[in-house]
């Protein structure tokens, strides 16, 4: 079992898992986002082999409105 | 061509001279149609967290990128670092590497601190980015940021939000006198009026957010902030007649008749 924290939301699994994994699960749409895990960048060709591991802090990063 | 300007060392050539922020319209529906009826260049978003009760409203969805050039924001940044951090996210998020500079630790004016900004804005701009910084209306602090790579300048006409127009005109006259980059004005115009005026004074561009979107019909105003930019950038460059303390008349007095 492991645990993450996903934008500031505790979540659990029952093992590690890929980070292409993880965003399918939360059913987010891998486009024009941007991913820091630990306060690292993750380049968009990572996310298939990226491994999410306990106590990771993840951020999923998009656009929204702004000035 | 009055409505068209380069940025850059690369040259974009830029169509229109009215920039456009994303923020506080009240659905993406509304913001699109005002985008539109701006003819916006460039359009401004932020950067937060998916919101996962919403996982699908992507506002990228509602921006034409093939009409609208998209420039990302730091706001909410406090730092150079975390401003630094949020302008490599979006890049990385596919935003590309034109970045709105933003470093604002103040709450009540949103005054952004000039010390950080120019220190992200070397940094951003070592690493490829082309920085477009907010900044107070300081004209040593435009040309240092000049000075670093950057190749715009974004001085505020009064604070974020504040709709009351160009504040500080002054200090961006000699901005606008002594840069050798363009100079959009930003922050605080809150009626088409403001916007021409700006433009009339010789400022390159302006970026306008609040006022179009929380009017009550912002998809009109942003048609209005359109015609008003047009309209002062023409009245810049035919030269405006000279203002005098008397009044001189129209009507010549050669040939007056009296009874």
């Amino acid at each position: 079992m492991i645990t993450i924290t996903v934008n500031g939301q505790i979540q659990t699994f029952d093992s590690e898992i890929s980070l292409s994994t993880l965003l399918s699960q939360l059913k987010i749409e891998n486009k024009a986002l941007a991913i820091a895990i630990n306060a690292e960048i993750i380049s968009h060709s990572q996310f298939e082999t990226h491994t999410i591991r306990h106590n990771d802090v993840i951020e999923l990063i998009r656009a929204v409105g702004g000035g | 061509m009055t409505n068209s300007f380069i940025i850059g060392g690369g040259g974009k050539e830029i169509t229109s001279r009215l920039f456009v922020g994303t923020g506080k319209f009240s659905s993406h529906q509304v913001m699109k149609e005002a985008l539109e009826a701006s003819d916006a260049s460039l359009v401004t978003v932020a950067l937060r967290r998916v919101d996962f009760k919403k996982p699908d409203e992507d506002i990228l969805h509602f921006i034409d990128r093939k009409r609208f050039t998209l420039l990302p924001n730091t706001s909410g940044a406090r730092t150079a670092k975390e401003a630094i951090f949020l302008a490599r996210l979006a890049r990385e998020a596919g935003l590309g590497d034109w970045v709105k500079l933003e470093v604002i630790p103040d709450p009540r004016y949103l005054m952004p601190d000039p010390l950080e900004t120019l220190e992200a804005a070397r940094t951003l701009t070592q690493e490829g980015f082309a920085i477009f910084p907010y900044i107070q209306a300081d004209p040593t602090l435009a040309k240092r940021l000049e000075d670093v790579g950057c190749p715009v300048v974004m001085p505020m006409a009064s604070p974020i939000g504040s709709n009351r127009g160009l504040q500080l005109r002054e200090t961006l006259r000699i901005i606008i006198e002594q840069s050798n980059v363009p100079i959009v004005i930003d922050a605080g115009l809150g009626v088409p009026s403001h916007a021409c005026e700006a433009m009339e004074m010789g400022a390159d561009a302006v970026l306008v957010n609040t006022a179009i979107a929380t009017a009550q019909d912002p998809v009109s105003m942003a048609g209005a902030f359109k015609h008003a930019v047009i309209a002062g950038r023409r009245g810049f460059l035919a030269g405006r007649s000279e203002e005098k303390m008397t009044a001189q008349a129209s009507s010549a007095l050669e040939g007056m008749i009296r009874p």
